[in-house]
């Protein structure tokens, strides 16, 4: 937690970092975003809850929250891009930069437009400090059901937004790469391309999050692209990406199919039948690509599992309640 | 023997202090020279490596070399770490610590300053352009610090020795 604290305090400026470095550890424990908007009130979100922060570190009502001056923005921008806007054009780009630990911070300002194409962004006006908690152990649950034979299943894990995805994959790349000695899986070579820097949260090459030894990171590749380089310069036994559905992925992910490498996927869905709502995992799905289907509930938490033909491994027993009823 | 001795110091006093006034001014346009080239380097590094500034800096500094060297080093110092200065506060407190006695007149660093207040903030091309202004302006003082040095060098050293040797004949 102190390592967390210390890590994001390192980038705020102005009052924050006093403001915020008076939060208790439990304040921290909780916090899963910071909220910076210019003149609005210091939020944190936790557990998905808005709690006001005052100028003295405490929780308190809205009305008495610590106002957000256009300074403490400036000088957080300032501390994240060392004093370098220019160095940080493609990020701009991407309306979010990867801060050291891995942690995101989305930007919200006036988009410069060239070609119909974003160019840049000026004028921020809000910051979102997304913290990066890497959970050690998040993807045990599922690791049973997608080995078979010592070696890994085609796996796409999918959930609501913010269901944990890329956290239990974060954390399946890491022990796959590692070894599992007690399920009797020896370590593979895996390639993670990181499209949004989201899966190792590199920053200038370097992975800021643990995703095991034999794990190379093509960062800020195109789904597609990285794919198809991972598989000709880099020979992987595995390759994790993050939210599949374009054409194109689906190409690259035939591509790897013949090349016999497996591949660790996610997806948005709720339920088994929104992924069959969208054309290119429908088709996917159809042809029994993934030989393992695993649906996550709160926080990465294991709902279902599902083999290539559709029958359900493992189904979470929900409790009935009146509310559940209705 | 004692006024001829004292008479050979004031001379060589005054023969000095006209070399120390002409030095000012070559030290000044030599000053102003390292500073264009530690520009064009940031400009560089800016431009075509992206750089973040406290990097560009050093390597800036190492382009300028001696004083001016010295001052670019203590500047992305002050910029790099946890510090939170922006590049006009880190400019500044770069000048009050003075890492190296400077020549140059306040009127020098004002190019320099105008820059600090842009510099980092913007887009690439846009840096550029602020650049090769703070150059440009740079270049202008240079070329007026030529032509007071040619005007005026050899006359302070020549006016050093010839007071001093007014004040030896009055004292004789």
């Amino acid at each position: 937690m102190t390592e967390l604290k210390t890590q994001v305090l390192s980038i705020l400026g102005g009052r924050l970092r006093d403001i915020l470095g008076g939060l208790s550890a439990e304040d921290w424990r909780r916090a899963e975003e910071i909220r910076l908007r210019r003149g609005g009130p210091l939020t944190l979100v936790c557990g998905g809850t808005d709690v006001f922060v005052d100028s003295g570190g405490r929780e308190c009502e809205q009305g008495a929250a610590y106002q957000v001056t256009p300074e403490d923005i400036m000088r957080t921008l300032q501390l994240l891009s060392q004093s370098s806007v220019y160095a940080l054009e493609e990020e701009l780009r991407r309306g979010y930069v990867t801060a050291p630990g891995g942690h995101r911070v989305g930007l919200a300002g006036r988009v410069v437009l060239e070609g119909g194409a974003i160019r840049t962004m000026k004028s921020i006006s809000g910051l979102n400090v997304r913290l990066a908690r890497q959970v050690t152990g998040a993807a045990d649950p599922i690791l049973p059901f997608i080995l078979q034979g010592g070696g890994p299943h085609h796996v796409l894990l999918a959930s609501r937004p913010r269901g944990g995805k890329t956290t239990v994959l974060r954390d399946l790349v890491r022990q796959l790469s590692d070894g599992v000695p007690r399920l009797k899986c020896r370590g593979r070579r895996v390639v993670v391309v990181d499209e949004r820097s989201e899966i190792a949260a590199c920053r200038d090459g370097e992975p800021q999050l643990a995703v095991g030894c034999r794990t190379d990171v093509l960062d800020a590749c195109p789904k597609a692209e990285g794919i198809v380089m991972a598989l000709r310069g880099l020979s992987p036994d595995i390759i994790a990406t993050d939210e599949i559905g374009r054409p194109e992925d689906a190409a690259a992910i035939a591509e790897v199919l013949n090349a016999g490498v497996k591949v660790l996927a996610t997806a948005h869905a709720d339920r088994r039948s929104d992924l069959f709502k969208r054309p290119v995992l429908k088709e996917l799905l159809a042809e029994g690509t993934f030989g393992r289907v695993v649906f996550l509930g709160q926080r990465g938490s294991l709902e279902s599992v599902y083999d290539g033909e559709g029958r359900p491994l493992f189904v979470r027993c929900r409790a009935w309640t009146a509310a559940g009823r209705g | 023997m004692t006024a001829f001795i004292g008479a050979a110091c004031i001379i060589f006093a005054g023969a000095r202090l006209g070399a120390i006034a002409a030095d000012a001014l070559s030290r000044r346009l030599r000053q102003l020279g390292a500073l264009q080239s530690g520009l064009e380097a940031l400009r560089t590094e800016i431009r075509f490596s992206a750089t973040p500034l406290p990097a560009a800096l050093a390597r800036a500094a190492v382009a300028a070399g001696g004083e001016i060297g010295a001052m670019f080093r203590a500047w992305g110092r002050n910029l790099g770490g946890a510090s939170a200065l922006s590049p006009a506060e880190a400019l500044a407190a770069a000048l009050l610590q003075r890492p190296a006695p400077l020549n140059l007149k306040d009127e020098d660093l004002a190019p320099l300053r105008d820059l600090s207040g842009y510099l980092g903030a913007s887009d690439q091309a846009d840096q550029e352009r602020h650049l090769q202004t703070a150059v440009k302006h740079l270049s202008d003082r240079a070329a007026e610090a030529a032509a007071l040095q040619l005007r005026h060098g050899k006359l302070y050293r020549y006016l050093g020795v010839l007071a001093a040797v007014a004040i030896v004949i009055i004292c004789l």
